[in-house]
C-alpha cells in the first residue's frame, strides 16, 4: 500500500471499512460532522482535480490569466536578469484630492519635523522627493519565512505629481525578478516611509531576499515608520491606530468597497489556482490607496510637529502629544512654539486633563508663569483639585516664598475637598504640617 | 537523640535484620580512581589558565579524546556517568574555536527550559573568567521581545530546546543569518530524552536544522551526550542520519555509592500482595531527614509525589509548622516560580526533603543531595541511573534505595539484580518517519524554504507528500519547486512532546470571587485525572472536580478535605484496520499491522488514603477517544480453548492476565516504558471486546452502536468469537514497537511462562499474572496452560 494511503486513513481522510460502528453516546454528533467533513473532502477534490488538469491546460490557463491582467489593470509585463513580473505604473497628478487635502499641498513637508518624527536625523538632509512610500501585500500575516509579499507597493513624489508603482509576482517563480524590481528603485531613493513597515512589511522584504539569494537589505535604508509617531500624537482618541481608522477620523478619506485585508492572501492562493485577473483588482487598489494614504498621513504629522493650525481633525491634545515628543527628542524650540500657538487660544474647549498637560509642559520648559496661570485656573475651577494645589503650593513655598499664602491654600482645599483619595490627603497635610513647623 | 551521619545510618540498615530479610541486594559501588591527560597544545592559555583557576589541571582521558575528535571534526555522541565533565567536552572546543575565530557561533540544545538556564550559567561563568567578547544567551519562551534581535545577531552561543528550535527559528530563520552561515557546533544534551513520540519529532528538527544549514552554506559539528543506554551510537545516527564516533569510557573518578534494592515484604501470601513501595519509600525517607541527610524521594507518578508528599508533611510540618518548606513536592504541574523556589531551597539546604516525578531527574542543578529514594522502578534503567545520580554527584558517600512496586517489571529487577547491575540497559527506539510526524515536518520544512524536485526528507517518498500537500491547497508548484501557500504557521499546528498539544487548565473556585488557575493537565491525562468528581491532588490539597469544561478546556475545582482519591476505570476496544504481516505459529496466527483503538473512560473508585480501601464508584461521561496505530496480536482459535478444563469466565480471565504479563514483559524486550504500549482483548473486527466492570470481567458488544454488556452471565458468550489479545503503540501512528514484538513472539511467550513459574506467590500476584481480585484464582494455573496451547507443545 502506498505511505500516502496509509496517511490519509491515520487522519481520518479515508475511512476504513467498518462492520458495526463502535462507538458511545456522543456519537450521534460526531457522525453528522464525520459526514460533512467528508462531503467537504469530496468538493475540495474535485476541485483540486480540475485545477490541477494537464500541465498543457495549466500553462494554458496561466497565459490566458497574464493577458487578462494587463487588459484589466493596464500594466505591463517587465523583465529583468530574475525573469518577469507584472507593473503597474500610474502618476497622480498633484491637483487630485485624498481625503481633506490635495497632493501638492503635501509633497514639501518640512524635513527635519519629519526626521524627528522618525527619530532618525539623516531624514533631516534629505528632500521629500528621496521618500520611497513602501506598503506590501502578503500571503498572511503570521510572518515567518512561509509568508511572501506578492505585491509590492511604492510611490514617490516626481515633479509635482505623486508616482505609485505596483509590483506584482505573478507566481512564487517571478518573486526575485519583483525584488530585484524594488531593490533597483531603492536604490535611487534615500529613505523609506512605511505604516508599520518596520515590523512587518521591510522585515517580511529582508527575509525575502535572503531566500532568494539577493545580496541587498531595504532595512539598511533609513526609515520613518508612520505607525509609531501616529500613535503617538493621535493614538489617545482613536479607537485603534490601524491606517483605516486614522484614514476615517483624521485624513477624511472615504473608502468605498475597499476588500478587508484578511482576505487578500485567500484571493492571491486563488488567483495561483484560478487566474482569474478580476481576484487581484480589489488588492491593487487598497493596496494604492494605502499608499497615498502614508504621503497624506506624513504631511499631517509634519503640520501638529511644526505648530501649523489646522482646521480639520486637530485635536488641542495632539498637540500637547507632540509638544512631549519634541521634548523627548530633545527639541525644546519646537515645543516653545506649539505652547506658543496653544496659550494663545488653550480656551474653554480645553479639558482639566489637557490644562494639566500643558500646564507640565510649560513647567518642563521653564514657562513658569504660563504654569502658574493656568494653575490658578485649575484651582478656581476646582478648589480641591489635588494637582493644581499642589503645584501653587510648591510654587507659592519654594518661589515666591509666601509660605503663609502656601498653607492657607492647602487648608482651603482640605477643608473644601471629599473627593482626595487616602494618600492625596497624606500628601497635603504631611505638606501643610511642614509649613506650619517652619512658620514657628 | 544523637542524629546520625549517612555513613552511620548505612551501617545501621545493613545491621537491621527486617531490612536484610526483604533487600533483593546491597551493593556498594566502590570509589573510581581516574584517567588524566594534558591539554592538547592548540588549547588557547587564557582558557588553559582559567579552567586550571577551577582545579582542572588536565584533562580526564575521555576528555581528551573528545576534544580531539570535535576538533577534528567528527560527529561525536558521549555516553558518561553524572558528575564526569561531559560540559566541558564541548563548552572547551566551542570557546577556543570562537577565540581562533570570533565570528564562529554555537547551537546548544536541551531538553527543557531549566537546564538551558543551568548550562547557559555555567558557559557564562566560564567566559567570566576569560574576559573575553564572547556573549552566551539562553533563548526560548522567556527571552522578552527587546533581548532577541541582540541575540540573533551577536550571541556566539546560543542555549535553546528542542520546541523553540522547531516554532521560533527555524521558522524565522532569515533572522538567523549570522549563526546560521557561521554555525560550527550544534550540541545535542541529554540526547536519551529524545527517543519515542518526541525523539521522533526531534529526528525531524535535525533533519529541518540541517536543511537550513545547507542553505547557508554551514556544516556543523553535532556534540551528542547521552545517558547510559545500549545503543547511544544507532540511536545518535538515527537521529542525525549520519555516522558518529561514540566514546563510553569515562576517566572521571567516583565517588563511593551504596544502592540498594528493596522488595517490601509480601503482605497477603494468597493474593501475593506486597506492601505499596509508598510505604518503606516514606520510612526510610522519614528517618533520613530526621537524621538531617538531605533526601530526594522519586515516586513514579504524579499521583503518588502528592500522596507521598502529604504523608510526610504529617510527620514534619506538624512539629515545624512554620517551615512549610522543610518537605516539599516538585512535579511539572507547579508553577515555574514555585519550582526555581524549591531548586534554590535544595541548594542552600533549606528543603531538606523533596519528592519529585522525574522532573528533576535530569541535570537541573539542586546541589549534592545525600540519599536518593525511588518509589517504584522508574521504567528503565537509564532513567534509575540517573534519578540515583541525584545523590552524590561530586564526591563523598551516597545512598540509593531503589524500592519495587508489584508489577512484574519492578519484581523482574529484583529477581534479577544482575542485570540491573552488570547488562546493558534499554535501547532508545524512534521512528522518524511515523506518516503523521513526518507529515507535519515536511510542512514546516516547506514553509521554511521551497522544497526542490529530488531534494530528499526522511524514508518516504517526499514527493507523495508534497504531491498530497499540493492536492491539499497547502502547497504550490510552480516548475519544479513546491511552495508554502497557506496562510498558516505550521509549526505551530504540533507538539513535540505529545500527539495533542492541548491543555486543560485546573481553575480553583473555592473563592467564589477570586478563581485562580492552579495548574495543567495535559489532554489525554485530563480525561483520567479531572472529570468531574475526580480528587485532583496538588500540592498535598485535595481539590473536588466539579466540572469539566472540555469545550473551553477547563476543569473547575474546589477545596476539599476528604478521606479518599479517586482512580479512573477505561475501556479499550480494538479493530484491525490491516495486516502488514501475518504467520502461524504452533496453534495461532500472529500478525502485526495497523489497528483503530477506541477508549473511554467509564467511571472511576474511590480510594481510601493509607488504608486502600475502595469507598465507592462514580460515573464519568466524557467522549471516547478514538486513535489509529501500530500493533501486534494473536488470535486463538475458540475450539482449542474448549479443550481447557476451566468455566467460560476462567478462560476469559486467563486470556486477561496472559495479556497483563505479555504487557509487561514486552516494556522490557523492548526496553520502553510501559506507558508506551498498552494491551486490549477482543476480536479482530472490534465487535467484542473484553472490560473490567465494577463487579468482575465482562464481555461487551457493540449493538446500534453503543456498546452494551454481552450477557449477564460473565463469559458464557467466549464461544462467540476467536479471542485476540492486541499489544499495541500507545501513540497514533506507532513508533515501531509492534514489528519487533511480532519477530519476538516466541520469545515474549516463554518469558511470561517462566515468569509465572518461578513467581513464589500462591494462586496469581501483582508480579506475574495480575491482582487476582482482577484476574481470577485460577489465573496462575491456566496461563501457563495457554501458553503451551498457543505455543502448541
Amino acid at each position: 500500500m502506498k505511505s500516502i494511503d496509509k496517511l490519509k486513513r491515520l487522519t481520518g481522510e479515508a475511512a476504513a471499512p467498518r462492520k458495526t460502528e463502535p462507538a458511545g453516546p456522543v456519537c450521534a454528533a460526531s457522525e453528522k460532522q464525520e459526514q460533512l467533513n467528508d462531503l467537504r473532502r469530496r468538493i475540495e477534490n474535485v476541485v483540486a482535480r480540475r485545477a490541477a488538469g494537464s500541465r498543457a491546460a495549466q500553462e494554458e490557463a496561466r497565459l490566458r490569466g497574464n493577458r487578462g491582467l494587463l487588459e484589466l489593470l493596464e500594466g505591463e509585463e517587465k523583465e529583468n536578469d530574475y525573469g518577469r513580473f507584472f507593473l503597474k505604473s500610474v502618476f497622480l497628478p498633484g491637483a487630485s484630492r485624498h481625503g481633506y487635502r490635495n497632493l501638492r499641498e503635501v509633497s514639501e513637508p518640512d524635513m527635519t519635523a519629519a526626521a524627528l518624527l522618525a527619530g532618525n536625523a539623516a531624514i533631516g538632509g534629505f528632500s521629500f522627493s528621496d521618500a520611497l512610500f513602501l506598503d506590501t501585500e502578503t500571503t498572511g500575516l503570521a510572518g515567518g519565512t512561509g509568508t511572501m509579499a506578492f505585491l509590492i507597493g511604492l510611490g514617490w513624489f516626481e515633479d509635482n505629481r505623486f508616482q505609485v508603482q505596483q509590483i506584482l509576482a505573478r507566481d512564487f517563480s517571478e518573486e526575485a525578478a519583483a525584488l530585484a524590481c524594488l531593490r533597483d528603485i531603492a536604490r535611487q531613493k534615500k529613505f523609506l516611509v512605511t505604516f508599520n513597515g518596520k515590523a512587518f512589511d521591510v522585515n517580511l522584504l529582508s527575509a525575502r531576499f535572503i531566500l532568494n539569494r539577493l545580496p541587498y537589505d531595504p532595512a539598511g535604508l533609513p526609515h520613518l515608520d508612520l505607525l509609531h509617531p501616529a500613535r503617538r500624537l493621535l493614538g489617545h482618541r482613536l479607537e485603534n491606530c490601524r491606517l483605516a481608522t486614522l484614514e476615517a477620523d483624521v485624513l477624511g478619506v472615504r473608502r468605498e468597497g475597499d476588500i478587508p485585508g484578511w482576505e487578500i492572501p485567500q484571493r492571491y492562493f486563488d488567483w495561483l489556482r484560478r487566474r482569474d485577473p478580476r481576484l487581484l483588482c480589489d488588492i491593487f487598489e487598497h493596496n494604492r490607496l494605502d499608499i497615498v494614504s502614508m504621503a497624506t498621513l506624513t504631511a499631517h504629522l509634519v503640520d501638529i510637529v511644526t505648530a501649523q493650525i489646522l482646521r480639520e481633525q486637530a485635536h488641542p491634545d495632539d498637540y500637547l502629544a507632540a509638544a512631549g515628543l519634541l521634548l523627548q527628542r530633545t527639541h525644546p524650540a519646537g515645543a516653545q512654539k506649539i505652547l506658543d500657538l496653544l496659550r494663545e487660544d488653550a480656551g474653554a474647549d480645553f479639558s482639566p486633563a489637557s490644562k494639566q498637560k500643558l500646564a507640565q509642559l510649560c513647567k518642563r520648559t521653564g514657562r513658569l508663569e504660563d504654569a502658574v496661570c493656568l494653575w490658578r485656573e485649575m484651582a478656581e475651577c476646582n478648589p480641591a483639585g489635588f494637582y493644581p494645589v499642589t503645584e501653587l503650593a510648591k510654587y507659592l513655598e519654594h518661589r515666591a516664598k509666601r509660605r503663609a499664602e502656601a498653607a492657607a491654600l492647602i487648608e482651603s482645599a482640605l477643608a473644601a475637598g471629599r473627593a482626595f483619595s487616602e494618600k492625596e490627603r497624606e500628601a497635603l497635610e504631611h505638606r501643610l504640617q511642614r509649613l506650619l513647623r517652619k512658620d514657628v | 537523640m544523637a542524629k546520625l551521619t549517612l555513613d552511620e545510618w548505612i551501617a545501621r540498615l545493613k545491621k537491621n535484620k527486617s531490612f536484610s530479610a526483604n533487600a533483593a541486594a546491597v551493593i556498594d559501588l566502590p570509589a573510581r580512581s581516574g584517567e588524566w591527560e594534558d591539554y592538547p597544545s592548540w588549547v588557547n592559555p587564557r582558557l588553559r589558565d582559567v579552567l586550571a583557576g577551577r582545579g582542572i589541571a588536565r584533562l580526564y582521558r575521555h576528555q581528551a579524546q573528545a576534544v580531539r575528535f570535535i576538533r577534528g571534526g567528527k560527529d561525536v555522541v558521549l555516553v558518561t556517568p553524572t558528575a564526569s565533565g561531559k560540559t566541558l567536552c564541548y563548552n572547551l572546543p566551542v570557546l577556543q574555536s570562537i577565540l581562533d575565530e570570533p565570528e564562529t557561533r554555537a547551537l546548544y540544545l536541551f531538553p527543557t527550559k531549566a537546564l538551558a538556564q543551568d548550562q547557559m550559567h555555567e558557559a557564562h561563568g566560564l567566559i567570566t573568567d576569560l574576559a573575553a567578547d564572547i556573549k552566551t544567551f539562553t533563548y526560548d519562551g522567556d527571552t522578552p521581545d527587546d533581548a532577541r534581535r541582540a541575540i540573533r545577531r551577536q550571541g556566539h552561543i546560543v542555549v535553546t530546546n528542542p520546541d523553540m528550535l522547531h516554532a521560533g527559528i527555524l521558522p524565522h530563520h532569515t533572522k538567523w543569518q549570522k549563526l546560521f552561515m557561521n554555525l560550527k557546533y550544534v550540541v545535542i544534551d541529554e540526547l536519551h530524552i529524545y527517543r519515542g513520540i518526541f525523539g521522533s519529532h526531534f529526528a525531524n528538527v535535525i533533519r529541518r536544522l540541517v536543511r537550513i544549514c545547507r542553505f547557508y552554506g554551514a556544516q556543523p559539528v553535532f556534540i551528542c551526550c547521552s545517558a547510559t543506554v545500549a545503543n547511544p551510537r544507532e540511536h545518535a545516527e538515527k537521529i542525525l542520519e549520519r555516522p558518529v564516533a561514540l566514546l563510553d569510557k569515562s576517566g572521571a573518578p567516583a565517588a563511593a555509592k551504596t544502592f540498594v534494592l528493596y522488595n517490601p515484604p509480601i503482605v497477603n501470601r494468597e493474593l501475593g500482595i506486597r506492601q505499596s513501595a509508598l510505604t518503606p519509600a516514606r520510612r526510610f525517607a522519614t528517618d533520613l531527614i530526621d537524621n538531617n541527610i538531605q533526601t530526594i524521594v522519586f515516586a513514579t507518578s504524579r499521583l503518588n509525589v502528592e500522596v507521598l508528599t502529604k504523608y510526610l508533611k504529617d510527620k514534619f510540618v506538624k512539629s515545624k509548622p512554620l517551615d512549610d518548606h522543610f518537605v516539599t513536592g516538585y512535579r511539572g504541574g507547579y508553577l515555574p516560580n514555585l519550582r526555581r523556589d524549591i531548586e534554590s531551597g535544595l541548594r542552600s539546604r533549606e528543603v531538606m526533603g523533596v519528592i519529585s516525578t522525574n522532573a528533576l531527574e535530569l541535570g537541573i542543578d539542586i546541589g549534592n543531595l545525600e540519599a536518593c529514594i525511588m518509589a517504584g522502578y522508574p521504567g528503565s534503567i537509564a532513567s534509575t541511573w540517573q534519578q540515583a545520580g541525584r545523590a552524590g554527584r561530586r564526591s563523598g558517600q551516597s545512598l540509593a534505595i531503589l524500592v519495587a512496586r508489584s508489577n512484574p517489571l519492578d519484581q523482574f529487577i529484583m529477581e534479577n539484580p544482575d542485570y540491573f547491575f552488570a547488562l546493558s540497559p534499554e535501547h532508545c527506539r524512534i521512528n522518524p518517519d511515523n506518516l503523521l510526524i513526518l507529515l507535519h515536518h515536511i510542512k514546516s520544512a516547506a514553509f521554511e524554504l521551497p522544497f526542490e524536485k529530488g531534494e530528499r526528507f526522511g524514508g518516504e517518498n517526499l514527493e507523495e507528500f508534497l504531491q498530497y500537500l499540493e492536492e491539499k491547497g497547502v502547497l504550490h508548484r510552480t516548475d519544479d519547486r513546491w511552495h508554502w501557500a497557506a496562510e498558516s504557521y505550521p509549526a505551530d499546528e504540533v507538539s513535540l512532546r505529545a500527539i495533542n498539544p492541548e491543555n486543560v487548565v485546573v481553575v480553583d473556585t473555592t473563592d467564589a470571587g477570586n478563581h485562580k488557575v492552579i495548574a495543567e493537565v495535559d489532554w489525554d491525562s485530563a480525561f483520567t485525572a479531572v472529570h468531574d468528581g475526580a480528587i485532583y491532588l496538588l500540592a498535598s490539597e485535595q481539590y473536588h472536580v466539579d466540572n469539566l469544561d472540555l469545550e473551553r478546556k477547563k476543569a473547575y475545582v474546589r477545596k476539599v478535605d476528604t478521606d479518599y482519591y479517586t482512580d479512573a476505570m477505561t475501556y479499550t476496544n480494538v479493530r484491525v484496520i490491516d495486516a502488514f504481516d501475518d504467520r502461524r505459529e504452533g496453534a495461532v496466527i500472529v500478525e502485526h499491522g495497523e489497528v483503530q483503538v477506541v477508549r473511554k473512560v467509564v467511571g472511576y473508585k474511590k480510594i481510601k488514603f493509607y488504608t486502600s480501601e475502595n469507598l465507592g464508584y462514580g460515573d464519568v461521561n466524557l467522549p471516547e477517544k478514538d486513535m489509529h496505530t501500530t500493533s501486534y496480536w494473536f488470535t486463538i482459535p475458540r475450539d482449542r480453548l474448549r479443550g481447557l478444563a476451566f468455566t467460560p469466565a476462567e478462560v476469559i480471565d486467563g486470556l486477561s492476565a496472559l495479556a497483563y504479563t505479555l504487557q509487561h514483559l514486552a516494556a522490557m524486550f523492548l526496553m520502553a516504558d510501559t506507558h508506551d504500549i498498552d494491551r486490549s482483548l477482543g476480536d479482530k473486527s472490534g465487535e467484542w471486546f473484553v472490560s473490567q466492570g465494577k463487579t468482575g470481567r465482562v464481555i461487551t458488544t457493540f449493538s446500534a452502536g453503543r456498546p452494551q454488556a454481552a450477557s449477564g452471565v460473565d463469559g458464557a458468550r467466549i464461544d462467540e468469537f476467536d479471542p485476540t489479545l492486541f499489544i499495541f503503540d500507545a501513540y497514533p501512528g506507532g513508533i515501531g514497537f509492534s514489528e519487533l514484538l511480532y519477530h519476538e513472539h516466541a520469545n515474549l511467550l516463554a518469558a511470561a511462562k517462566s515468569l509465572i513459574e518461578k513467581c513464589p506467590c500462591a494462586c496469581g500476584c501483582p508480579s506475574c499474572v495480575g491482582p487476582t481480585l482482577e484476574v481470577g484464582k485460577t489465573a496462575k494455573e491456566i496461563v501457563p496452560e495457554i501458553i503451551d496451547l498457543v505455543l502448541n507443545k
